[in-house]
């Protein structure tokens, strides 16, 4: 702009000069291409910018026609009017695009009435072709969404605007267009218990936040709800500011379900996986390898019951559970089962890790997980009954000794009433004798003897089938054992010592003394008998522990239990025998020597003091018996 | 040797009730029999009895119900009851049950001559003899 031109616009005062000097100065530094037109439409004035995009200076373009740019703008005012050219608009001018705005403004210049048309343009190409290329990608990721079934959306920061995609509509079952979805109408659409997610969702989108895979369901109308999974990313303008959020929404309903039945899947297995752990049954799963069936599984039952805890036994060979007592046909025989896919059902002494054994019942069957019905595994449900058999051992046993006490005791009540006569008359018979006739005194003599004899046996019997009940009383046990053994002591050859352990103070029993004292007796003959004549047997008496009594496999009273043990180290006793050791009439005594009624009698003697016996022996190396007794505590 | 006791014996096997009249009158005592506890209540209502000594386990009338039949009808006659079935008789004859009942002794076969006189000697001084204790 020229100074000569501004100066015949500007005001005669000098401070007018001044201000018209910097609107000069200003006019020539801005970025916009300025023109200003007089009344007659024509050039009046152009700023530099103006003289460079035209090509003309100012004085050349003075009183011409305006041309480019700002002959379109004009054009352009035709179409679109001066108020709204007024507030600015677009357009395009040989190959530039341009912000346009034109204005007038009154001046008191020498243009007389004169109305300055003021037309200022900006080319704005570069901030449009960026524009034009976020559309186009916007437009591109809308393609893609589309293809994708997803939806998208743009929230306008400023205004709270929001823009929804075509399929947005759909996913959620509303004709596009139908509704607003901008501020609060888009809760109407979101499942009750789901708002605060998306109450949070839409405060994080507008405080410029990225939201990354937010689900909630969404309400459709006539319909079950569905799932939607939300992605959010701000958007920037060609300036670099965030303006808005746009992003995705994407129907994940199906996947949503399949997620849940997975889920609801895995929590049923946790529930079995939890039952399995809780059962009392030992159960293992056993997958077949060539090298033998591999343990796939365990649950805690079997880990206490083979004594592999911390899944030790998990990739071991179900081999590592096999021991000394086991049955090797029948072992092999349910790893041939579980190679061949078989069911199997056996009895099997297994191996504890500290080589103990324990008998157990199996029960193995083939799971078919696969779809096509091949064997993926084998489960083996195993049961320790140890306990049970030794129970149901013990209950026979106890069946058999009741069924010979009640066969013995009535044979033994008729016994005593023909042992009378027997005894009587040969007594008498033997004082009816003439004293002379030896042979004859003698005959009577020996019947009366037997017959006594048969009295102690009938006896004996009758104590085994304890018919009758002694008295049983609170006592202390000490005192009747240290009688009991000195008696025993006294029947003792001179080869032999009983030594004596008795550590159990003043603990009390419900025993009746006498039958203390035959127990001993009994228990320290049949030692002795094993002894040859030589050496020493070994009497003890203690209290047990919690954990003694429990190897015992005695139930655990409140009181405890004391354990009387009579030891020898003599012949010892076979198995076979060992098994029929509390039978009545069960001897390993030369014919004549024994009643084989002494055990049996000791036997029953315990049981009636709620104790039990047991005997552990060795051929050759000895024998120990066990008498087991309650403790009895006066409450 | 004390004097001459009238003793009436109840039982049903004929070798033991030879035995035990063998015993007692070898002693000097006089001896009548029944076969069971009836016909033992019928001779103790006609005749008049020291002692009677008494099986427990008999036909139709049993020595428990005999003991009872004698002291319930106020007859305090000394009773010597010789159980069969020694101490461990069934339960219905126990011993004790016995002596629950009144009997002022209870002894058990077999027994011998001897504790048999001195039951009924202690029996006899006024002496009562649990089931177990001997005289």
């Amino acid at each position: 702009m020229q100074s000569e031109v501004a100066r015949d616009m500007s005001a005669t005062d000098s401070m007018q000069a001044i201000s018209l000097d910097m609107a000069i100065d200003l006019a020539n530094r801005s970025p916009a291409h300025l023109m200003l037109l007089d009344s007659e439409r024509r050039v009046f004035d152009v700023n530099a910018r103006s003289e460079r995009l035209l090509g003309q200076t100012a004085s050349a373009l003075r009183g011409s026609e305006p041309n480019g740019i700002f002959a379109a703008m004009l054009t352009r005012v035709k179409s679109i009017g001066y108020e709204r050219a007024e507030r600015g608009f677009q357009l395009q001018h040989g190959g530039a695009w341009y912000e346009a705005q034109i204005f007038t403004t009154q001046s008191s210049s020498n243009i007389e009435n004169g109305e300055i048309l003021v037309l200022r343009a900006t080319d704005i190409t570069d901030r449009k072709s960026a524009e034009f290329q976020l559309l186009e990608s916007e437009a591109r990721l809308e393609e893609a969404t589309r293809i994708a079934s997803m939806g998208t959306y743009k929230l306008y920061w400023d205004t709270q605007k929001v823009i929804w995609s075509h399929q947005m509509y759909e996913i959620h079952g509303i004709s596009p267009g139908s509704v607003d979805p901008s501020g609060e109408i888009y809760n109407k659409f979101v499942h009750a218990e789901d708002l605060p997610i998306v109450k949070s969702m839409v405060q994080d989108l507008s405080a410029g936040k990225e939201i990354t895979g937010t689900e909630y369901r969404i309400v459709r109308e006539g319909g079950p709800y569905r799932w939607v999974r939300v992605e959010g990313r701000v958007l920037f303008d060609v300036d670099g500011e965030p303006y808005a959020s746009f992003g995705t929404v994407q129907d994940v309903t199906e996947a949503k379900n399949r997620e849940e039945k997975l889920r609801d899947l895995v929590e049923r297995n946790t529930v079995l996986t939890e039952a399995l752990q809780a059962s009392p049954v030992g159960v293992a799963v056993l997958t077949p390898n060539p090298a033998g069936p591999q343990i796939f599984y365990v649950n805690s039952a079997l880990e206490e019951m083979t004594g592999f805890g911390d899944s030790r036994l998990i990739g071991m060979s179900l081999e590592s559970m096999r021991g000394d007592d086991t049955d090797t046909v029948v072992f092999d025989g349910l790893v041939a089962a579980i190679q061949s896919s078989q069911p199997m059902s056996c009895e099997l002494t297994l191996s504890r890790e500290d080589g103990s054994s324990f008998l157990c019942q199996i029960e193995l069957a083939p799971i078919s997980a696969q779809d096509d019905g091949s064997v993926a595994a084998h489960t083996l449900i195993v049961r320790d009954v140890t306990d049970d058999r030794r129970r149901t051992e013990a209950m026979m046993d106890a069946q058999k000794m009741e069924a010979l006490g009640k066969l013995s005791g009535g044979v033994a009540h008729e016994i005593n009433n023909l042992l009378q006569p027997i005894i009587t008359l040969s007594d008498l018979g033997r004082e009816a004798c003439r004293e002379d006739d030896e042979k004859l005194l003698k005959y009577f003599e020996v019947i009366t003897g037997s017959g006594r004899k048969a009295r102690e046996v009938v006896r004996q019997i009758l104590t085994f089938s304890r018919q009758d009940a002694p008295l049983i009383g609170s006592h202390q046990v000490t005192p009747i054992v240290e009688d009991a053994v000195k008696l025993a002591k006294s029947g003792l050859v001179p080869g032999l010592d009983l030594n004596c352990n008795i550590e159990i103070g003043d603990a009390h029993a419900l025993v009746n003394p006498t039958q203390v004292s035959q127990v001993v007796i009994n228990l320290v003959r049949n030692a002795a008998d094993a002894m040859d004549g030589q050496g020493a047997i070994n009497l003890g008496l203690v209290r047990l522990s919690e954990a003694e009594a429990d190897g015992a496999h005695l139930k655990r009273p409140d009181r405890g239990w004391l354990a009387l043990t009579v030891s020898d180290t003599g012949c010892g006793i076979d198995e076979e025998s060992r098994a029929r050791i509390f039978e009545p009439f069960f001897t390993t005594k030369p014919v004549g020597q024994g009643t084989g009624l002494g055990l049996s009698v000791v036997y029953s003697i315990v049981l009636g003091w709620g104790g039990s016996i047991n005997i552990d022996s060795e051929v050759d190396m000895g024998t120990t018996a066990m008498v087991y007794i309650p403790e009895f505590i006066e409450k | 040797m004390g004097k001459t006791v009238n003793v009436l014996l109840v039982e049903d096997s004929p070798e033991v009730s030879l035995s035990v009249r063998e015993i007692l009158s070898g002693a000097g005592h006089t001896v009548d029999d029944a076969t069971n506890g009836q016909e033992g209540l019928d001779k103790l209502s006609s005749g008049t009895y020291d002692l009677v000594v008494s099986d427990i386990w008999m036909p139709e009338m049993d020595g428990i119900a005999l003991l009872k039949e004698i002291r319930g009808g106020g007859n305090d006659v000394p009773v010597v009851v010789i159980s069969g079935g020694a101490p461990n008789a069934p339960l219905t004859y126990t011993a004790p049950l016995a002596s629950t009942f009144g009997a002022n002794a209870v002894i058990y076969k077999p027994f011998e001559k001897e504790e048999l006189l001195k039951t009924i000697d202690a029996v006899m001084s006024g002496e009562t003899i649990a089931p177990g204790e001997s005289v």
